[in-house]
This record gives C-alpha cells, structure tokens and sequence, in this order.
C-alpha cells in the first residue's frame, strides 16, 4: 500500500512540475527549430565523414590525417576553443605565442583524436537529439554504442559564431567537457613552469614530435 | 577485537589525513602568484604531496593492479564479469539507499529499495541484474555535497587515489554505517571489506584499461588531467547523471577581444556550488 502510495506521488511529481513548462512550450519558434535541426545534421555528417575517412584502408596515413583535420577544421571552432583551453593565460601571451598556441594546439587535438577515431572497432554513432541551451547554442546528445559493454553518453555543444555558422565548440563525453580537461591540464603545465607559456609550448612541441614520430 | 583495532587505525588515519591537511594549508604562502597562485585556483594545496602519491599509485598500479585486471578482463568470460559487477553493486544498494533518503530523494532510494530485494531474492543473492532498474552510485561524499558542504581542497590517498576532503571523509564515515559492513562485523567476517575493496578495485580497473590507458598516452600532463576528470565527473555524480541541469562552462569571450576573462575563471571553479543549487532545483 504504501509503495503504491509512494508510486503514486513519484507519478504525479513530475506531471505537476512539467504542466507549466508543457504550456510554455506548446508554441515552439520555428525558427529554434530549424537550427536544432541543422545542429543534428551537422553532427551526424560530422560523424559519419569521420569513420568514412578512418576506416577507409585505401587511404595512406597521411592522406587520413589530412581529410581528418579538414573534417575537424571545418565542424569546430578551433579558435574559440583554443582560446578558451589556454584560459587567463591568453591575455599574458603575446601575438606570436598565441599564434603557435592555436596552431599546436590545432596539431594536437588532430594527432589525439584521430588515434581515438582511429582504433575504431565496430562501434556506432548515434544521435538521439537536439536542444536549445540559449539564443544561439545548442546540445546535440548522442552515444556510441559499443559491441560491448554499455553505451557512452556523448553530447555535442555548437554554437552560431559570427558569421552565423554552427560549428562545434565543446564535446562532453559522460558529462566530462573535453575543452575544461584541456584547460585544467595545459594551464596546470603552465603553472608548473612558472606559468610561463612558453613551457607549455614546448612541452606542446615534444610531444607532438613524440606522437607522430 | 580486530575489527576495534581496524576502527582505531582508520580513526588515527582519519586524523592524520585531516592534519596533513591542515598543515598544507599553513605551509601554502598566501598570494603567491605564479604556480601557488594557480595551485589555489584549481584548489589543491597539496599538490606536491599528491603528485607523489599520484606517481606512487600508478606505480603500484603497473605492478600488481593493472596485469590482475588484464587477466581478469581477458582469461574471463563476459557473463561471469557481469555477474562480479552485478554482485558488488547489489551489496552497495542499502548503502545507496541511506544516502539517496539523506539527499531527499526517494525516487531513487525507492529504486535502490526494488533493486535490492529484486536482485536478491530473483537474482540469485544479486548475481544477476532482474530489476534492470540502472540505480546511480551514490557515497556519503555526494550527500554531504547535497547538504551543502563544498569539496574541499583535491587529495591523492595512497592506494586509494584521487579524492577531495570531503570525499574521504565520507569513505571513512561510510565505512561504519555501510549495512553490509554492519552484517559482516556481526558474523565475525572480519577479512570481508578489503575482500570487497579488492574485487570492486579489479572490478572498475579491467572496465578502465583502455580508458586510462587512452589518458595516459595522450596527456601531456596526467596528474591534471585526472584531477580534472574526478573532479567532473564526481559533479556528475552528485546530479545523478542530470546533465541538464549541471552548468557547463563558460565558453564566451568572442566580443570583446582582449579583456580579462576573470568572470569566465570564477564562474567555471565556483560551479560546486551552482552545482549544488541546481541540484537542489531539480530535487523540488
């Protein structure tokens, strides 16, 4: 009686949470809409080029890792999230460092993910939805679903930059942003060579040289 | 008598932790702004000590829990490793359910309630997942985050890794309030807790290797990366996965070119507490 009584509260609960929300969004703008939509596309083309170009075996390594950083050039703000991944520290580089910052890191990222993409193994992408998180970003949620084990929640931030063209800046992957480990890390390396970001830059450098050797 | 002699040990453990906490505290200089500076942002003041029981842990890990995984994930067959894990969280579901009812949220305490007798009764002592209920982790840390306590500075255990204050303050209280822990000190199992910390450490190892391992080789400095990702992915926890509540961080700066970006600093390390109040939102 009384686990039905609390199944009942449990029930009601978030019917009566949801009733106002229900009304506000009873007139959805189309506009919103169209660029949840857009959002989605983006993501599933994004997703789909990427183990097309991966899992091709006529493709040389290189020729991989350049249609790979097309892909990842054209989908993702790489200046906003580079930007964002250096941190306070962008105001104290000068022009030249930051230049050489966005261009490492762009290496980086590329060398990184590739590898990940790289080892895939019968995994699917699969997008489940888009929403709005304000006037101009979006979240799309997706999951790689595995052969085994369970599936890895993946959810996409994009944004409408100023030219007006959704890209990519943020993958969170189980709810961990990937751009915030980015800047915990590099800004913990910078502190760690007296927060210089030179030291940084060259660690940057190693290992890239290491990766790709 | 062994189990209070274990209880005194893990108190003077207790208080020791506590200690060294205190005096890094003290022995951090106050407005020092390159890597103390910095150390005080991420809110780590030990950061040396840790990053020594970091290398240590990992060494340790190279050396006995990494190959016992391997094995474990490779030589066994998926159904028993399933039924390993399926035990381990259903021993976990009273305690889940204590702190579920201390966060308020008997939703989910309800679901631990199922799950347990479900699994038990059903599933053969918990071998076998029948309830398919997909009940969240939940620790004393986590209701402690819910009651409002804040993390408290970043702490690497020896053995036991990454930590914040609070969270191991809460392993050391769920120690004595686990009811399976209680069962066990009134059967005379004295051996059972590490018994349990070792299946669940080889347990949660063989389902990280290529993870860690990913993390590893692509880090450029490990010891940050893993601060950073507990530290997400404990928030996550305390929202029980409600990602669309958790406050992501702030990623605007593309008008004004060159100001300083202090307000995207503070809002990103004092998301605990907006944590915690959006937590607390999508309780209500």
């Amino acid at each position: 009686m009384l686990r039905l009584r609390i199944l009942t509260a449990l029930v009601a609960a978030p019917l009566l949470l949801a009733a106002p929300a229900v009304i506000i969004n009873a007139t959805p703008s189309y506009a919103s809409e169209q660029a949840e939509q857009s959002a989605l596309k983006l993501v599933e083309g994004l997703g789909q080029k990427a183990v097309e170009a991966l899992a091709n075996n006529k493709l040389s390594v290189e020729e991989k890792r350049e249609q790979f950083s097309v892909l990842v050039n054209s989908n993702f703000d790489m200046r906003l999230i580079g930007r964002f991944v250096l941190g306070k520290h962008w105001r104290k580089a000068n022009e030249q460092e930051r230049e050489e910052f966005l261009d490492l890191f762009n290496t980086y990222i590329i060398t990184t993910y590739q590898k990940r993409i790289g080892e895939y193994s019968g995994e699917n992408l699969k997008i489940l939805k888009a929403r709005s998180l304000n006037d101009k970003e979006y979240i799309v949620n997706s999951e790689i679903i595995r052969p085994a084990g369970p599936a890895i929640k993946l959810d996409w931030r994009l944004r409408n930059n100023k030219d007006n063209e959704l890209k990519i800046i943020d993958i969170m992957v189980e709810n961990v942003s990937m751009a915030l480990t980015h800047r915990d890390e590099f800004s913990s390396v910078i502190s760690q060579n007296g927060g210089k970001v030179e030291g940084l830059l060259k660690k940057l450098r190693s290992h890239i040289a290491e990766k790709s050797s | 008598m062994i189990s209070l002699k274990f209880k005194s040990k893990l108190l003077n453990g207790c208080f020791a932790i506590a200690l060294a906490g205190l005096l890094g505290a003290c022995a951090t200089p106050p407005g020092e702004n390159t890597a103390g500076g910095m150390n005080a942002e991420v809110n780590d003041p030990l950061e040396p000590m840790n990053r020594y029981f970091h290398d240590v842990n990992f060494a340790l890990d190279e050396l006995a829990l990494k190959p016992v995984s391997h094995i474990y994930r490779d030589a066994l067959p998926e159904g028993v490793k399933n039924s390993v894990s399926n035990f381990l969280t259903n021993l976990s579901q009273p305690i889940y359910f204590l702190n579920n009812v201390a966060q308020g949220d008997l939703d989910g305490a309800g679901d631990n309630m199922g799950a347990f007798f479900t699994n038990t009764v059903l599933g053969f002592g918990g071998l076998f997942d029948v309830a398919q209920l997909d009940t969240d982790e939940e620790d004393l840390g986590q209701t402690f985050a819910v009651w409002g306590i804040g993390e408290g500075p970043y702490l690497v255990l020896p053995v036991l890794g990454p930590n914040t204050t609070r969270e191991a303050v809460g392993m050391v209280g769920e120690h004595f309030i686990d009811p399976a822990n209680l069962v066990v000190r009134n059967n005379d199992m004295e051996n059972f807790p590490l018994v349990r910390a070792g299946v669940t450490a080889v347990d949660f190892r063989s389902r990280s290797l290529d993870a860690l391992d990913e993390i590893e080789k692509n880090s450029i400095d490990f010891y940050a990366a893993i601060r950073s990702l507990y530290r997400q992915n404990r928030k996550n926890l305390i929202l029980d996965g409600e990602a669309e509540n958790a406050p992501l961080p702030d990623i605007s700066f593309e008008q004004e070119n060159d100001k300083p970006t202090l307000k995207q600093v503070s809002l990103l390390f004092e998301s605990d507490e907006t944590t915690e109040k959006n937590s607390a939102a999508a309780k209500n």
